[in-house]
């Protein structure tokens, strides 16, 4: 009988991890065993991660610092990433009238380039049966008004996702994107806006984190296999 | 996995193939299944097979396009397994016809099997889900419902109708606590492609084969328990990445 979840124990990359949906996204392959390569700006927090939780402070941007950090890490764990989880993003709010060039750069090179840095440093560590998984956002298929630049970097999001997928099919490696509306993050709550939000969903609420990085699990688990 | 024990899936079409698949997939994970299809004896085998391997199946005698034969099963699956909590519309057919040889019976055939055969479902077993206070309703539709092909006008039809359907009744059902999500499979093996030219082998799929049945299985697992409470009303394509291009 094929089972939905596997608890054969992998090695995960997770991006944004410090804090909202990366943490989250972290505590989920935690709880099956995982050893997760917690990868965050911010300090990451591994109280009660028995060892497991292994915190790199890089940024998504330096590809440099990328490389030496998965070198550095990856041969005490085995040599191999089963699992890329791209969490890490930004979302500044961005009209046309307040966008300016560095603030297009920032967004960009974080949400866009920084999944392009970290699957590409990852890829030497991915063989068959490995993932990754892209956090895009509704805000990439529909206009959230006032987020130009954070919607059109999400929309980006979802078109390398594809290509990435067509490239990487042939090496047997999975790539997906998840599209998650209002989550109930740090974050979100400091915009003010949630409440709000919430009205205008149909299941009337905003999701929890937990309930987005299920999916991230579900997209990036060893395929199932008979037995 | 959440503890299923004591919630009821109805699974339609679940005499062979992905139903079949499914049926198994839910029960394993703890739910009472009830299978239905018009193929009896494939369905009693598939039962039969299935409570071989200790779990809690049964099949019924469904007809999906009967909307008096749907009030019949619903009500024998509140009486018998004590309520529903699940219902997974995956019966379907194929036909490939171009559309100049396509005649309006072979049109209404694909529509009355694929797609009213989904708003009766969900139509018939909304009160039974509302009854237990919620619950979840997949759909069953297919990556013709997202990419054109040439002889598949009408299924293609009826497996879009099917997004359209679930959207509706996300928004609808969402203040009852019943999520709806559709499912698009593309290049699964099963006896249905059978019908198809050349098994329905989508030649350019990234992965490169065509999917098992069990493969789809997990997805329809998620979308009827609790984790994947947040998503209602959305699509979920399963496809080898065949419809990236």
């Amino acid at each position: 009988m094929t089972q939905p979840q596997t608890t054969e124990s992998g090695v995960a990359l997770i991006t944004g991890a410090g804090s909202g949906m990366g943490r989250s996204t972290a505590q989920a392959f935690l709880d099956r065993g995982w050893t997760v390569l917690a990868l965050d700006v911010a300090a990451v927090d591994t109280a009660g991660a028995d060892g497991k939780l292994v915190p790199i402070a890089a940024d998504v941007r330096d590809r440099d610092a990328l490389d030496t950090a998965l070198a550095q890490h990856l041969p005490g764990l085995g040599g191999q990433v089963h699992a890329v989880a791209n969490v890490a993003g930004i979302y500044p709010p961005s009209t046309l009238e307040t966008v300016t060039a560095e603030l297009f750069h920032r967004v960009f090179d974080i949400n866009v380039l920084g999944v392009i840095n970290v699957t590409a440093a990852a890829l030497p560590y991915m063989g068959d049966g490995s993932a990754v998984v892209n956090f895009a956002s509704v805000d990439g298929f529909t206009v959230s008004p006032g987020q130009l630049i954070y919607g059109a970097s999400k929309a980006a999001v979802i078109m390398l996702t594809k290509a990435t997928a067509l490239e990487l099919a042939p090496r047997g490696i999975r790539v997906n994107a998840i599209a998650p509306g209002w989550v109930d993050t740090p974050g979100n709550a400091a915009t003010g806006r949630m409440e709000a939000a919430a009205a205008t969903i149909p299941l009337g609420r905003v999701a929890q984190p937990s309930e987005i990085a299920e999916w991230a699990w579900i997209l990036t688990a060893p395929a199932p296999r008979d037995s | 996995m959440p503890e299923l024990t004591e919630q009821v899936a109805l699974v339609t079409g679940g005499a062979r193939g992905q139903g079949a698949a499914h049926a198994e997939a839910l029960a394993a994970a703890g739910m009472r299944v009830v299978i239905a299809d018009v193929r009896d004896e494939d369905g009693e085998k598939t039962a039969a097979d299935l409570c071989n391997k200790n779990l809690s199946v049964r099949y019924i005698h469904l007809d999906v396009t009967d909307e008096e034969a749907w009030a019949g099963a619903i009500a024998d699956i509140e009486k018998h397994d004590g309520g529903l909590d699940t219902l997974v519309n995956n019966a379907g057919i194929i036909r490939v016809t171009p559309l100049n040889d396509l005649t309006v019976a072979e049109w209404e055939l694909l529509q009355r099997v694929n797609t009213t055969s989904v708003l009766l479902g969900m139509k018939a077993a909304f009160p039974a889900l509302a009854r237990r206070g919620g619950g979840t309703i997949i759909n069953i539709a297919s990556t013709a419902a997202h990419r054109g092909a040439e002889g598949y006008g009408a299924y293609s039809a009826s497996k879009a109708a099917v997004l359209a359907l679930t959207r509706a009744a996300a928004l609808e059902y969402a203040p009852h606590n019943i999520r709806v999500n559709s499912v698009s499979p593309g290049g699964v093996d099963t006896p249905m492609n059978d019908d198809e030219p050349a098994g329905g082998t989508s030649s350019g799929t990234p992965l490169g084969r065509r999917a098992r049945p069990d493969e789809i299985s997990p997805l329809v697992i998620y979308l009827a328990t609790d984790v994947s409470s947040f998503a209602t009303g959305a699509d979920f394509l399963i496809d080898g990445g065949v419809t990236i291009r």
